[in-house]
């Protein structure tokens, strides 16, 4: 089981994260801190005028105004991107670019 | 810069109080040398203090003006940041006794404030140059081998920098006369083809690590002495993005070039072993918005560009205070042989946590600065560059923000028994952690000082903070499925080639064709004229009269000349032809044939 040291962040015992229980209860905190912060932005949105950062004729305006947008933009990016460098590594990256360390000294 | 004719004349330069300290470090030893380190930049920060703008201070060298010093709004923040920074770096140094290194630092410093403090070109170039110079011995002082050549490459490319900088300010003096040693914008310039101003933008590319031109960063950053990125992350790129905000706002190919800086790293900090090379590659993505912030060229998007600069020098220098602790006390610094060490270096892992945390979160110093630029970009209508900017900002928290502390601190425990940071270094990462949270809580702080005071910008709005906080906590949620699923990269022990490879392998293989090709013709002709052609020549003038005169001994038989007994004459003739002696016909014959052969020489 490994661990995220995001949540480190919301404050922690040291040692506690060497037993597994507590890794998953604080993993399990994470999880429920972004369903809470999706829950907020829907509420926000429905309830409140959101500050856009886009002026309205702009096709952006309606995408990043949607409910959690940043949430899966920032999801579906990182995800994305270390998809993305597994399938570069595995289309022959791993050889060109990724090289053993006394590769300079040869 | 007319504009400040008639103000005040300054005395003394503001970085002297550094540089003085680094002379004076330089015959120092043990403990007084640290605390001159420490004092040096106070005295100076107390010496900006009582700056007042628009005082110049000029002086005559080679028959030209020279602007030394122009203080502006711009300047006293730059030099408020790298006094800081000095401190910062120094206190961080206290232990440090290289005398070489200590010196160094205090000049390099010194540089950079030159270097904002700059008045004309001619100042600028000068101080370019110290910094260039002054600032490899931070790479150098880790005096090993690797470090060594990293050092001669850092300074190829710093120098290559200066020389072009001098070349373009030359180009524009032919062109323009005096007038191009303004520090005046040049982005018109610049879009109407100026070479000169082409160049003294490559020559800034090389130092704000333009794609491309980055390597150096990465190479010598990573070869460096443990504090030496320290102080290598406050000036060199931070004087490149001052330079850059004075000479080229609103230069449009600074959007793409900043878009492509902010992109590229990312895919490197993913594959990238040594820890502060991931780092490296964030600090470039983290200039890559200071640059775009230019390139969009208002008002806000440059004092957006320069806040940033500024909360930039706090976190990242956090983050490598907390990575050159770690490779101090285990003397390793690549991710798949760290682990496990918040046991062992709690305040440390604490402190990497709040610089990471400081890269984007609110409340802390990166949240008021990069969102000027991210929502600069929007409110100008550049859409790919917002939707670039908002993935590379995710993606650096991801990256840097999440890979180093989790891979240094807590993922799988190495067994390492060191122990905490010395307190000096504790001391000096606790003062950067407080900056960058005393920043983040009063950002009005930091706007107050910038040119045009980020004039109607609030970063604390519910809107930003709320979508801020969801894509930073789902890219931290990317990090963690990915990583339980198993699909996150594996650190393993590699280095990975980037544009270094062009330089260094193709380098390598102009030499080796220069060595194949010059040192071949060489050895060619000494084979071909020492060794063959000369004895030949040698051999020619001693024999060969004597073949010739033995070729024709039988038609002179024949003619007559001779006597009939060839065998005993053809011998006794070679012999009398090799020692040069004839009988007196024979000379008379050969004089009467060459005279006749002059006569026909000169009548033909």
């Amino acid at each position: 089981m490994r661990k995220n040291p995001k949540i480190q962040n919301l404050g922690k015992e040291p040692s506690s994260l060497d037993q597994l229980e507590n890794r998953k209860r604080w993993v399990r905190w994470f999880y429920g801190l972004c369903v809470f912060l999706i829950l907020i932005d829907v509420v926000f949105s429905l309830g409140w005028h959101k500050h856009a950062a886009f002026s309205e004729n702009l096709s952006l305006y309606s995408l990043e105004t949607f409910p959690a947008f940043y949430g899966l933009y920032g999801l579906i990016g990182c995800a994305g991107l270390v998809y993305l460098v597994n399938f570069l590594m595995r289309m022959g990256g791993k050889k060109i670019l990724v090289r053993e360390e006394e590769y300079w000294e040869k | 810069m007319s504009v400040f004719a008639s103000t005040v004349e300054l005395s003394t330069h503001p970085a002297t109080a550094l540089l003085l300290g680094g002379l004076v470090t330089a015959f120092l030893r043990g403990r007084f040398a640290s605390f001159v380190l420490i004092l040096a930049p106070l005295f100076g920060l107390g010496y900006m203090t009582t700056l007042q703008l628009g005082a110049i201070s000029s002086l005559h060298l080679f028959g030209y003006e020279i602007l030394a010093v122009l203080v502006d709004q711009q300047a006293m923040l730059f030099g408020y940041l790298f006094h800081t920074a000095a401190l910062i770096a120094g206190i961080y140094s206290f232990h440090v006794r290289d005398p070489w290194q200590i010196s160094m630092s205090l000049l390099y410093a010194g540089s950079a404030v030159g270097v904002a403090f700059a008045g004309d070109m001619l100042s600028l170039f000068l101080w370019w140059e110290a910094l260039a110079i002054t600032s490899v011995f931070q790479i150098w002082g880790r005096r090993t081998q690797r470090a060594e050549e990293a050092g001669f490459r850092y300074l190829f490319f710093h120098i290559s920098s200066g020389l072009l900088l001098l070349m373009g300010i030359l180009f524009r003096y032919h062109e323009f006369g005096a007038e191009a040693f303004s520090l005046m914008p040049l982005t018109g310039s610049l879009e109407a083809g100026d070479s000169g101003a082409l160049l003294i933008l490559l020559a800034i590319g090389i130092k704000a690590a333009f794609p491309g031109l980055h390597v150096w960063l990465k190479d010598g950053y990573a070869e460096a002495t443990h504090s030496g990125p320290v102080w290598l992350c406050a000036f060199t790129t931070k004087c490149a993005v001052c330079m850059l905000a004075r000479l080229y706002p609103g230069a449009e190919i600074l959007i793409t070039i900043g878009m492509i800086m902010a992109l590229f790293p990312l895919f490197y900090a993913v594959i990238e072993n040594d820890l502060r090379r991931v780092l490296c590659y964030s600090k470039i993505n983290q200039i890559g918005f200071m640059v775009v912030a230019i390139g969009i060229g208002t008002d806000l998007a440059i004092d957006g560009a320069i806040a940033h600069a500024f909360n930039h020098v706090l976190y990242k220098s956090l983050l490598f205070m907390c990575l050159g602790a770690v490779l101090f006390r285990t003397g390793e610094i690549r991710a798949s042989h760290l682990g496990g060490l918040y046991k062992k270096m709690p305040w440390t892992a604490g402190f990497c946590i709040l610089g990471s945390v400081a890269i984007s979160f609110p409340l802390f110093c990166g949240f008021v600065s990069k969102s000027i630029i991210i929502t600069e970009a929007a409110k100008n209508g550049h859409q790919i560059v917002w939707l670039v900017l908002l993935f590379a900002s995710a993606g650096v928290f991801h990256q840097a923000g999440i890979k180093i502390p989790f891979f240094t601190f807590f993922s799988k425990d190495r067994g390492m028994q060191v122990k905490e940071a010395p307190v000096n270094m504790l001391i000096a990462m606790a003062f950067g952690s407080f900056l960058c949270i005393f920043i983040g809580c009063n950002p009005q702080w930091l706007y107050s000082l910038l040119p045009n005071g980020a004039a109607g910008y609030h970063p604390y709005d519910a809107t930003h903070v709320i979508t801020q906080l969801q894509i930073l906590a789902f890219s931290g949620l990317a990090f963690l499925l990915m990583r339980m699923g198993g699909k996150y990269p594996t650190p393993l022990p590699s280095v990975s080639l980037d544009v270094d490879w062009v330089y260094r392998k193709c380098g390598r293989a102009l030499l080796y064709f220069g060595d194949w090709f010059w040192n071949g013709l060489n050895h060619w002709a000494h084979a071909v004229l020492v060794g063959g052609l000369t004895g030949r020549v040698c051999r020619f003038l001693k024999q060969g009269h004597v073949h010739t005169m033995k070729v024709l001994y039988l038609p002179f038989c024949q003619i007559g000349f001779l006597e009939k007994d060839r065998n005993q004459g053809s011998g006794q003739f070679a012999k009398r032809m090799s020692l040069g002696v004839h009988p007196v016909g024979w000379t008379a014959l050969f004089c009467m044939i060459f005279f006749l052969g002059f006569l026909g020489l000169v009548f033909w």
